[in-house]
Parts: C-alpha cells; sequence; structure tokens
C-alpha cells in the first residue's frame, strides 16, 4: 500500500467515525444547551470554550505528532522531558487561556447591556470547566497520539479529528457540572 | 533544531487561541444576526454543525501532517515537491470521499422527513469547505513556517475558526448554485 493510500484509508475512516460520532451527539448536546440560558452570559461564551479545549488538545496531537515522526518522543508510556513540556503547556494554556475566554465574554455582555452577568460566575464556570477538561482533553490526546503511532497509524491522521469531537462531549460535560456547582 | 519549550508553546499559541476565539466570537455573531433569517425556513441550518466539523477535521489533518513535514524537512517552503503534492492530493481526496459518504448517508434519511436536495447540496458544499480547508491550511502552516513559528500551534486553531465561517459560506453558495 502506497503511502497516499495510507493516507486517505486512515483519513476518510477517522472523517466518518467523527461524523457519525458528531451526529449522535450532535442533538443531545443541543439539548443540553437550553439549561445554560438559565445563567445570563454563559450562552455567549460556550462556543469559544468548545472550540479553545479543541485547539489546545488538536494543536498537542499536531505537535506530539511531529515529535513521534522526528524521534524526540517515543511511543511509549513513560515521562520524558519533551513529552513533560507538552504535557504543562497545554494544561497550563488550559487554565489561563479560558480564564481570559471568561473575561472577554464578561466584557462582550458588558457591551451588549445584558444584565445579571456576575463576572465570577463567568470566571468560576470557564476556569473550573477549563482545569477539568483540561487534564482528561491533555491526557487524552498523549494516549491517542502514542497508540495510534504504536499501532502504525499515522498520529497526524488520527488525533485532531478525534480529539476535536471528543473533547466536544467531555467539554459539554464539564461546563455543565460547573453550572450545577455554581 | 530546538526542541521544545515551555515558554515558546505557551507564548505561541497563547496568542494563536485568542485570535481563534476573537474569530470564533466573530463568527457566532455574523449567523445569530444574519443567517437565521436567511436560512430559518430550510434545513440548511442543521448542516452547518457536521460541515464545520468535517472541514476543521481535514484542515486539522493536512496541517498536522505539514507541520511534521516541516519539521522534518521533507516539505521545504516554496518548493513543490512530491511530498506536498501528496498531502495536498491526499487531503482533497478524502474530503471529498467522505463528504460523499456522509451525503449517501443523508439520502438514506428520506424516510425520516429530510428532502432530496440536501443530500446533494451538502455534498458540493463540502467539495468547496475541502478546497478550503485543504488550500488554506497548506498555506498557514508555510507562513507560520517561515516566520519563525511552529506551525502545529498555529494551523490546527486557526483552520477550525476559518472553517466554521467556510462552511457556512459554501452551503450558502452551494444552494444558490443549485437553485435552492
Amino acid at each position: 500500500m502506497t503511502e497516499f493510500q495510507k493516507m486517505i484509508r486512515e483519513t476518510v475512516t477517522i472523517l466518518i467515525l467523527c461524523a457519525l460520532l458528531d451526529l449522535l451527539t450532535g442533538g443531545t448536546l443541543e439539548g443540553m444547551k437550553e439549561k445554560f440560558s438559565l445563567l445570563p452570559g454563559l450562552l455567549v461564551m460556550i462556543p469559544p470554550l468548545i472550540d479553545l479545549r479543541g485547539n489546545i488538545g488538536s494543536a498537542l496531537g499536531s505537535r506530539l505528532g511531529s515529535a513521534l515522526h522526528l524521534g524526540l518522543v517515543r511511543p511509549e508510556f513513560t515521562m520524558t522531558e519533551v513529552l513533560k513540556i507538552n504535557i504543562f503547556s497545554s494544561l497550563f494554556l488550559s487554565v489561563v487561556a479560558s480564564a481570559s475566554i471568561g473575561v472577554i465574554s464578561w466584557l462582550i455582555c458588558l457591551f451588549m447591556n445584558l444584565s445579571g452577568v456576575s463576572l465570577c460566575c463567568l470566571l468560576f464556570v470557564a476556569v473550573f470547566s477549563g482545569v477539568l477538561s483540561g487534564v482528561m482533553i491533555t491526557f487524552l490526546t498523549v494516549f491517542i497520539s502514542i497508540i495510534s503511532f504504536k499501532r502504525g497509524w499515522d498520529p497526524d491522521n488520527v488525533t485532531g479529528p478525534v480529539i476535536t469531537t471528543v473533547g466536544d462531549i467531555i467539554t459539554m460535560l464539564t461546563i455543565l457540572l460547573s453550572v450545577v456547582i455554581w | 533544531m530546538e526542541a521544545y519549550s515551555f515558554r515558546r508553546i505557551v507564548s505561541e499559541l497563547y496568542f494563536i487561541l485568542l485570535l481563534s476565539a476573537a474569530l470564533s466570537f466573530a463568527a457566532g455573531f455574523i449567523l445569530q444576526e444574519n443567517l437565521d433569517k436567511i436560512l430559518k425556513t430550510s434545513m440548511l441550518i442543521a448542516l452547518v454543525p457536521p460541515i464545520n466539523d468535517m472541514g476543521g477535521n481535514i484542515g486539522c489533518i493536512v496541517g498536522s501532517r505539514m507541520g511534521t513535514a516541516l519539521h522534518l524537512g521533507t516539505i521545504r517552503p516554496g518548493r513543490r515537491g512530491g511530498t506536498l503534492r501528496k498531502n495536498f492530493w491526499g487531503g482533497i481526496t478524502s474530503g471529498i470521499l467522505s463528504f460523499a459518504a456522509t451525503g449517501l448517508a443523508l439520502l438514506c434519511l428520506k424516510p425520516l422527513g429530510v428532502p432530496r436536495w440536501v443530500a446533494p447540496v451538502f455534498f458540493l458544499a463540502g467539495v468547496f469547505q475541502t478546497l478550503i480547508a485543504v488550500y488554506v491550511s497548506i498555506s498557514l502552516a508555510f507562513i507560520a513556517f517561515e516566520k519563525g513559528l511552529d506551525p502545529d500551534n498555529v494551523v490546527a486553531p486557526l483552520i477550525t475558526s476559518i472553517c466554521d465561517i467556510g462552511g457556512v459560506v459554501s452551503l450558502f453558495l452551494a444552494a444558490r448554485l443549485l437553485g435552492i
């Protein structure tokens, strides 16, 4: 099998799998969104928060793909320096970028004259769900990259799509959890 | 080559993440402000999430592959070689095949009340979206690499946001072209 055929086979499989997952979860998540309209300002924040987790995960996956191909990360579950740097920067960004999104959403709400929006609430939901989903998504990304590389699949073809799709579910659930706690 | 450093990843990616969030806020507003009215009567709005996600995924894959190839040196900026061509055509072929498969699945949903025009519109829009995703992610990878940024940090976040806008535009264009 040529490299081209391998790319097509892996990519099409993953794309269709993710589209199916999307269809299955899309409806449920849409239903959950109704609950979020109870907390003022939260709806403004949800799309960018979901994108953010997917982006941190897919950037990590993309870096790990390169690092695995370059031989900087070995396909085994041992904490090397390179892996540690990649993991910690993702976790750090999960917290800091989530907090930034919380503040920006609050500013947008102020600008749009939305009443009853509290900065504390938005910040809590953004950061709490950010930490929780950040930890899960980061380790899942490392896991998927290493496993797919071990199995002879190119992590560049697999990790990004899988982590953005699964990340959506994880993020929505953690946002829901933080809203319930609040 | 300098291996990964915490400072580099965080400073590069933080900026890109905020840029991507800004695009995402903007896309949300554009959708809410205008497209509600335009798309309300039809089923087009239901096709927005799958086309956006699939476009983003294709862009992510091509971008991630470009990142690896640029780091490995199998692709060099400004030069067209076999690896670049393979990534380009591989991305286009996979995208079109996947949209064809999901389009077929939509056709099978006809008994559930999905109109017959939905599948061809989705497929044609998918072809446009694939072209956008592949072309833009390859360009972004080159631009990032030439500016000394890690394409792995730049392409994935930006291409997903760009495809959020690209998907809506593609659907609208496809519907227009097919006269719906």
